[in-house]
């Protein structure tokens, strides 16, 4: 605990700083496009479109190409192993597609849930083994960065003491890894939305989680300024009868933020969960208005916040990819704004009025 | 850890915000004027005067009287349980001489360290016994805020485990206490300067520390908005026969605190430990000057660099108790502007160059 045994050069620091800060530069968030292969099913079988190689390849393809101004709205896209050694319709491997747009690449490198035996159906993630050798090659392979997706539930009895530290735990080891092979670890402990519990139980639960995370990341030495967070927005799980406005839920995932986060972790990645795309976005805009100080960028690594529209638009065919685009680069778009606190949705009020709505008496 | 108890209402934290926000407003810090009766054995020996509760009133009535011009420099002070109950010559109680002013009473409410068995000379603190109605008391008596101190040293085998540990818990035990009656616990785990360690292992050292205090006071569910932090900076070992620019120690400080203060904590207000006025004003200069991105307000708490050259000035002589007066004054000024990253004077800078910070990423 007294000595220092350094495990990154300042080189090696400043690469992995870099690559973070242009992934998160400002207007610009992360296409989360690395849906497993079981994933995709579920995505296709919505459009009525077979999961095969080809399908999954032919949707990627699509958003990879949406627009020739992608790169103003998009800091980086994460790709599912299989992802990153297809090619485009124009035989181009995917990787350079994205990089030749000046987007930097990522990877998913979790290998999914394992149960926590003696717990109440909780969960950790699998995929340190070999883990390193896997880096490297990644890196190798044009990648940049990595996530890796940790889960946690509400109910009266999770998430457990033993749910947070073991997440939190590895959570650091796959961050500690991939730095030392170049990568930009994206860490993302999910609490889920499923339940009724309200707003202040979301907020103390992430509180509690993301305290236990970063001081699982000092414990294992991680260069903070090289990564990235990927957490829930503090939201009322889904079953709560309450309703709360994008202010109160802004207002709540900041301050749990600012208890825990920080400052020297460059940039906010939200994932959206079980949003709507607009929802998605509607939060975003007032995540970053909240008048509280924000030391880092909040911005968006959605899924299917921005594809949910082009999935549906596409329906599996080829003539309906303009429109599937168009669909995709426009939530792009708007979530880059949302990430500056710009975005105006068409028929809702003006800054200035929703402005009083974050002077509730409500103290968090 | 799923369900939560509410600890404090909504005005209960509120009102603990708003003190701390307060104490360290816009180029104000503290003054540490808690010494214990066996510090100030320590201070008033070196100017040869004897330790007596006569002796440390007057010495204190120096300080407190000190004129207008300190209202815009020093948001709080800290108060020894003693002085907390001593008045000026004309009678009128030191906490209403401050508390007048617009100043915010604190109050010193460890009892020192003690040591933890087992480990290569390291201690722990003690005091929480009786804690809650003491500060029940103080609040009474005009207090607002409260520090504890925590202390750890750097050497091959130190800090320990243990050490981090326990120390990281009483503070957060003594800060969960504190805010249950309205009283704003300045946190303070010093880590000592004695050694030839250089930078970068205080550095390590103090990152180390501060994220095991933040785990802990999420642990003990404490409302950081209602808190302030009472750091060392990061400065080499004593001993180190390596010298650092005042742009160093900030470079090192601020990495530190970036990686391991919260932003919800409104302000970190500096130990000075064993360095001079002018070295500990310097670095507070330079800090405030980082480039480096900085959430909380960083302001000083410091006794020995704000009352040094009073006390020599005064030597326990009545005819000299305006200079010393004046002296204090003029370091309450000088770390006014410190605090604010203007302090163009100093020592070792004759003119204002350009300061050269270095990159971030060899921290």
């Amino acid at each position: 605990m007294t000595h220092q045994f350094p495990s990154l050069s300042p080189e090696q620091k400043k690469e992995l700083s870099d690559i973070a800060q242009r992934i998160v530069a400002p207007g610009k968030g992360i296409l989360a496009a690395d849906e497993s292969t079981g994933t995709m099913g579920k995505r296709l079988q919505n459009i009525k479109v077979e999961n095969n190689e080809e399908n999954r390849r032919s949707f990627r393809d699509l958003l990879f190409s949406a627009d020739a101004s992608l790169s103003n709205s998009i800091g980086g896209v994460i790709f599912f192993h299989e992802t990153l050694y297809q090619k485009s319709d124009g035989g181009k491997l995917f990787p350079k597609v994205i990089k030749d747009q000046g987007i930097v690449v990522g990877i998913k490198v979790d290998k999914g849930t394992a149960a926590l035996n003696g717990t109440d159906a909780e969960t950790t993630t699998q995929g340190l083994d070999g883990l390193s050798e896997r880096c490297a090659q990644y890196k190798k392979d044009g990648c940049d960065f990595a996530k890796w997706r940790c889960v946690l539930k509400i109910s009266d009895g999770c998430p457990s003491p033993l749910s947070i530290s073991e997440n939190a735990n590895v959570l650091a080891r796959y961050a500690s890894i991939c730095q030392q092979n170049g990568l930009v670890p994206i860490v993302e402990p999910e609490i889920l939305p499923d339940g009724d519990h309200d707003l202040k139980r979301c907020q103390y639960v992430t509180e509690k989680v993301l305290a236990a995370v970063y001081k699982a990341l000092s414990d294992h030495h991680v260069y903070l300024e090289g990564t990235l967070l990927k957490p829930n927005m503090v939201t009322a799980g889904h079953s709560c009868p309450t309703r709360f406005t994008p202010q109160q839920v802004a207002m709540a995932t900041v301050t749990a933020l600012r208890r825990t986060v920080p400052a020297a972790v460059p940039g906010i990645c939200f994932l959206s969960g079980g949003q709507s795309e607009e929802e998605a976005s509607v939060n975003l805009n007032a995540i970053n208005q909240v008048p509280l100080h924000r030391p880092w960028k909040l911005t968006f690594s959605y899924g299917r916040a921005l594809q949910a529209s082009a999935l549906a638009a596409w329906q599996g065919k080829a003539a309906n990819k303009k429109a599937a685009q168009d669909a995709f680069f426009s939530r792009a778009k708007i979530n880059g704004l949302a990430s500056k606190g710009e975005y105006k949705p068409s028929g809702s009020a003006d800054q200035a009025s929703t402005q009083s709505l974050y002077t509730a008496s409500y103290v968090y | 850890m799923t369900h939560q108890f509410p600890s404090l209402s909504e005005a209960q934290k509120r009102e603990l915000h708003d003190t701390a926000l307060r104490i360290v407003s816009k180029g104000k810090g503290i003054l540490a004027a808690d010494e214990s009766v066996g510090s100030m054995a320590k201070r008033l020996a070196q100017v040869g005067v004897e330790n007596t509760e006569e002796n440390r009133r007057q010495y204190r009535q120096i300080l407190f009287s000190a004129d207008d011009r300190i209202n815009c420099c020093i948001g709080g002070v800290i108060f020894f349980h003693e002085t907390l109950y001593q008045h000026s010559d004309n009678g009128v109680p030191f906490v209403k001489m401050i508390r007048d002013r617009g100043i915010l009473v604190g109050i010193k409410v460890d009892k020192g360290v003690v040591p933890l068995p087992g480990t290569h000379g390291e201690t722990t603190t003690q005091g929480l016994d009786g804690l809650s109605e003491r500060c029940m008391q103080y609040k009474k008596d005009g207090a607002a805020f409260a520090k504890w101190r925590c202390v750890l040293k750097i050497s091959d085998t130190n800090p320990s485990n243990l050490a981090i540990s326990d120390n990281a818990n009483v503070l957060a035990r003594y800060s969960s206490i504190c805010q249950q009656h309205g009283i704003v616990p300045i946190i303070e785990p010093e880590v000592l300067s004695d050694g030839d360690h250089d930078l970068k292992r205080c550095q390590y050292v103090t990152e180390k520390v501060l994220a095991a205090v933040y785990k802990a006071m999420s642990d003990h569910h404490v409302y950081l908005e209602g808190t302030l932090l009472k750091p060392n900076m990061v400065t080499p070992g004593h001993s180190c026969p390596t010298k650092y620019s005042p742009e160093e120690v900030a470079m090192a400080t601020v990495s530190a605190l970036r990686r391991t203060v919260p932003p919800a904590v409104p302000g970190v207000a500096f130990l000075s430990g064993g360095q001079s006025e002018e070295e500990a004003s310097v670095h507070l200069n330079a800090i405030n000057n980082c480039p480096l991105a900085k959430p909380w307000i960083m302001t000083f708490s410091f006794g020995r660099a704000l009352q040094a050259s009073a006390l020599r000035a005064w030597r326990g002589h009545k005819e000299n108790e305006k200079t010393a007066t004046e002296h204090f004054i003029k370091r309450a000024e000088v770390n006014n502007l410190a605090c604010q990253g203007k302090y163009t004077g100093g020592d070792n800078y004759g003119e204002s160059g350009q300061r050269v910070y270095g990159s971030c990423h060899a921290y």
